[in-house]
């Protein structure tokens, strides 16, 4: 149990979350100060994008170790509305949560749009 | 004639040709090099370590790096002028490349097999073409349709 009171699998559906931004061309659009979709597509043979609680972490938290990588928070409604699924996966950190219905197998940059022109940016990632 | 444009006329024989060649050179090497940036680019995604994105992402896999060279490659036989994209590794293994022309924005994604392209609008979220990568000659028209200066 988490110190939020989440079990393993539990479904979020409320509150929002943070994704960081690596800091390379093409992961941020620095004219419309936006996240491109290259930032939640997820990783190879997942079918979840990797994000934290922003209950349970803070955004200088969220960027610790990783040097230039920027921030961005998205409300859980928002991906809720578009049909995505957000559980509790504490194995990568205790708040880690999971963002179920992208596939790094199938189709996935429409629907990685529609997230990142919802995002709000928290930080932008180094500009090289 | 003038003796000195007799003598124009001898130095233009004499280095005119030289000069044109030297242009054209020039030239062939300014319309390559965006495309030999690009393709470098492309090529050093094999240095990136597995989890490069600060989660899970994987190695960039050689396949997706040789599908996108070849397709960079080929731009020039569009016969018009394509801007050099913007490359990047996909968390999944993928390479992507991304035009921004005017108020819309390309990409396309290559993977070991299969990827993805779209055209969408840079200041919504509005899709106005997608679909997958597997014909080639497809990916040339989205790029003469939306990307090419003319």
């Amino acid at each position: 149990m988490s110190p939020a009171g989440y079990a393993q699998g539990d479904p979020i559906t409320e509150g929002s979350l943070y994704r960081r931004i690596p800091p390379l061309d093409g992961y941020y659009v620095y004219d419309l100060q936006r996240p491109s979709s290259l930032a939640f597509l997820p990783d190879t043979d997942d079918e979840y994008v990797s994000m934290e609680l922003a209950s349970m972490v803070r955004p200088e938290q969220a960027l610790a170790s990783f040097a230039g990588f920027g921030l961005c928070e998205i409300a859980v409604s928002v991906l809720v509305d578009l049909g995505l699924r957000v559980t509790y996966e504490p194995a990568y950190g205790d708040g880690h949560v999971a963002v179920w219905g992208l596939d790094s197998n199938k189709p996935g940059i429409k629907i990685a749009k529609k997230i990142a022109h919802r995002a709000i940016v928290i930080q932008p990632p180094l500009r090289r | 004639m003038p003796e000195h444009l007799r003598m124009g006329a001898w130095l233009e024989r004499l280095f005119g040709g030289f000069w044109r060649q030297a242009r054209l050179a020039s030239q062939a090497r300014d319309d390559a090099r965006p495309y030999g940036d690009v393709i470098d680019r492309i090529q050093g995604f094999r240095t990136l370590d597995a989890g490069w994105n600060s989660y899970h992402a994987g190695r960039i896999e050689k396949d997706a790096r040789a599908r996108a060279i070849r397709f960079v490659g080929s731009l020039p036989n569009l016969g018009r002028r394509v801007p050099p994209p913007v490359v990047a590794p996909t968390p999944n293994g993928g390479v992507a490349l991304h035009w921004d022309a005017g108020d819309r924005e390309v990409d396309i994604v290559f993977l070991s097999r299969g990827g993805e392209y779209s055209v969408a609008l840079r200041k919504s979220d509005e899709v106005l073409a997608e679909g997958p990568v597997d014909r080639v000659d497809l990916l040339k028209d989205v790029i003469g349709r939306y990307v090419v200066q003319r």
